[in-house]
């Protein structure tokens, strides 16, 4: 008995010792220092395939400054010594956006980006111009950028080729936010004169990162009879929630984003049939995708993305052809994985 | 190695010295073996799993006992909206226990106690930790089984984090259930 009393005594203090690690993370605080955004999959897709992935690289300025983008065999164009002039003035790059051309294009594209700051650094204003030399439709995008007077941005308006009819629309996003993070945009759709409604919820792990981005239904019906020989338009959500890409961010030194890729489909509700594609039937190889939303604290001394939105549409092709079926509603999640710079 | 480990380790050769050499003057005194579950109350997401430990009680009479508890997680969880990963939980302190006295076949027992819990996160690629202290209240039953030995049918308690812990937010309350079988040594008191 006297052994067992001693055992147990000895068992008592020697597993009293303290299981957190030197290496452990003790504070909110560290925890956001070092967090590097390390990919983002899609957990709960349950059908289709991946139709296009589009690729973009990054390079930096010596000061973290966003010098160039280049998308797929895309090039900037003459402009781009402009652009970059007017970058390299100002503050650093702290919005990045996908830069499909809004209504599809050929992959040779090239893009002009002009971008404009204000006083205190921040992008007021990213205009896009997509140019085939002198082939098709010249497109043009917009993205213009309010803050509030803190500097949270809160608001974002897209247009798209405002100068043609049959092509033009406008997105305004309201951003919602609790603390410093994002949790729901109110989004307002403007489509040959139809406007829908819709709110994107973005929800955040116990640790405060990103843990889910759903986007909801519209209120009201938008169709894409008056472009489908442009491929480009909007479809109906009637019920369920959808739309999602799927992303993968990959950060190179210094945690900056080096490459970032896309691939995306289409969602529609069960049984909708439509046209998506060009005159010729041929398959849509882009897609529009609304605007990748990095807010300022992406790129903020060291700490890595701390709020991003996204919002897409999901696109299930059906052969060779430029019809499209969707088989179910089906709701998705965006499963963010975070990682620690070592 | 901590001073404050050095010290409970100095401290605990002393009272096993004491307490081997001289087995007679050893008070009326129990230990306790147990197993049960762990949960810290938190909205949305649940860390939880299953614990074992251990506990000394001196009985200072029939009715009153204090004492020493120490436990560790067997299998532990943090489970996220979306996601799960392992968790370790360690928790140890003192406590006072009120109970009916011996010549009950059932022997209901109330349990004040102070505590210090560590929490731990395994996210793979880093780990997150954090350590709270607090009080806790249970309720339990000791089942007679022989003259020393007791079954512990069942115990209930729950323990108030005294701060927040940025690794398990807004979290609320830790509630526990165990069971397990109490020896009693000593004179009887």
């Amino acid at each position: 008995m006297r052994r067992l009393l001693s055992l147990i005594i000895v068992l008592f203090f020697l597993f009293s010792c303290s299981i957190i690690k030197d290496d452990d993370i003790l504070s909110q605080e560290d925890f956001d220092k070092n967090l590097v955004l390390e990919g983002i999959t899609i957990s709960e897709n349950t059908f289709g395939e991946m139709m296009v992935e589009s690729l973009a690289s990054f390079s930096y300025t010596s000061n973290g400054r966003l010098n160039s983008i280049y998308w797929n065999s895309m090039s900037a164009d003459t402009d781009e010594e402009a652009y970059g002039g007017r970058e390299l003035g100002k503050m650093r790059f702290n919005l990045f956006f996908d830069f499909n051309a809004p209504g599809g294009f050929a992959s040779s594209r090239d893009i002009t980006s002009s971008f404009i700051y204000d006083g205190s650094g921040k992008v007021v204003s990213i205009s896009n111009r997509y140019d085939n030399g002198g082939i098709g439709t010249v497109l043009f995008q917009q993205f213009n950028y309010t803050y509030d007077g803190s500097g949270k941005l809160i608001e974002i308006e897209t247009l798209n080729n405002q100068h043609d009819i049959f092509r033009k629309t406008r997105t305004v996003d309201v951003l919602a936010y609790t603390g410093n993070k994002i949790t729901s945009v109110d989004r307002t759709l403007e489509i040959n004169s139809v406007t829908a409604q819709q709110t994107i919820t973005v929800k955040y792990s116990s640790i405060g990162v990103v843990s889910e981005i759903k986007k909801g239904n519209t209120t009201s019906l938008n169709n894409c009879a008056a472009n489908v020989d442009y491929y480009y338009c909007y479809f109906s959500e009637t019920t369920g929630g959808g739309g999602f890409s799927n992303s993968n961010i990959i950060y190179g030194e210094g945690s900056k984003p080096s490459k970032l890729s896309i691939a995306e489909q289409r969602f529609e509700e069960n049984g909708t049939t439509g046209v998506f594609g060009d005159q010729s039937g041929r398959p849509p190889d882009h897609f529009f995708v609304s605007p990748y939303i990095f807010t300022p604290e992406l790129f903020e001394s060291g700490r890595d993305l701390a709020h991003i939105f996204i919002d897409d549409w999901w696109i299930k092709g059906v052969g060779t052809n430029s019809m499209f079926q969707v088989v179910a509603n089906e709701t998705v999640t965006l499963d963010f994985t975070y990682t620690l710079l070592k | 190695m901590s001073i404050v480990r050095k010290s409970f380790l100095i401290l605990g050769s002393i009272l096993m010295s004491a307490l081997c050499q001289a087995q007679f003057s050893i008070p009326s005194m129990d230990v306790k073996l147990y197993g049960g579950a762990s949960l810290v109350e938190m909205p949305n997401v649940d860390f939880e799993g299953i614990i074992m430990g251990g506990e000394i009680n001196v009985h200072i009479n029939e009715n009153i006992a204090v004492g020493g508890f120490y436990s560790r997680d067997f299998e532990m969880s943090f489970l996220g909206e979306f996601t799960e990963y392992d968790g370790d939980q360690l928790m140890y302190g003192v406590q006072v226990r009120l109970s009916t006295d011996r010549s009950h076949k059932i022997r209901p027992y109330l349990n004040l106690n102070y505590y210090k819990s560590e929490f731990v996160i395994d996210y793979i690629d880093f780990r997150t930790a954090g350590e709270t202290t607090g009080y806790g209240a249970g309720l339990g039953i000791l089942v007679r089984l022989t003259n020393k030995l007791y079954l512990n049918a069942i115990d209930l308690s729950i323990k108030k984090p005294s701060k927040d812990l940025f690794l398990l937010p807004d979290a609320t309350y830790i509630i526990q259930a165990h069971a397990g079988v109490s020896y009693n040594f000593g004179r009887k008191r």
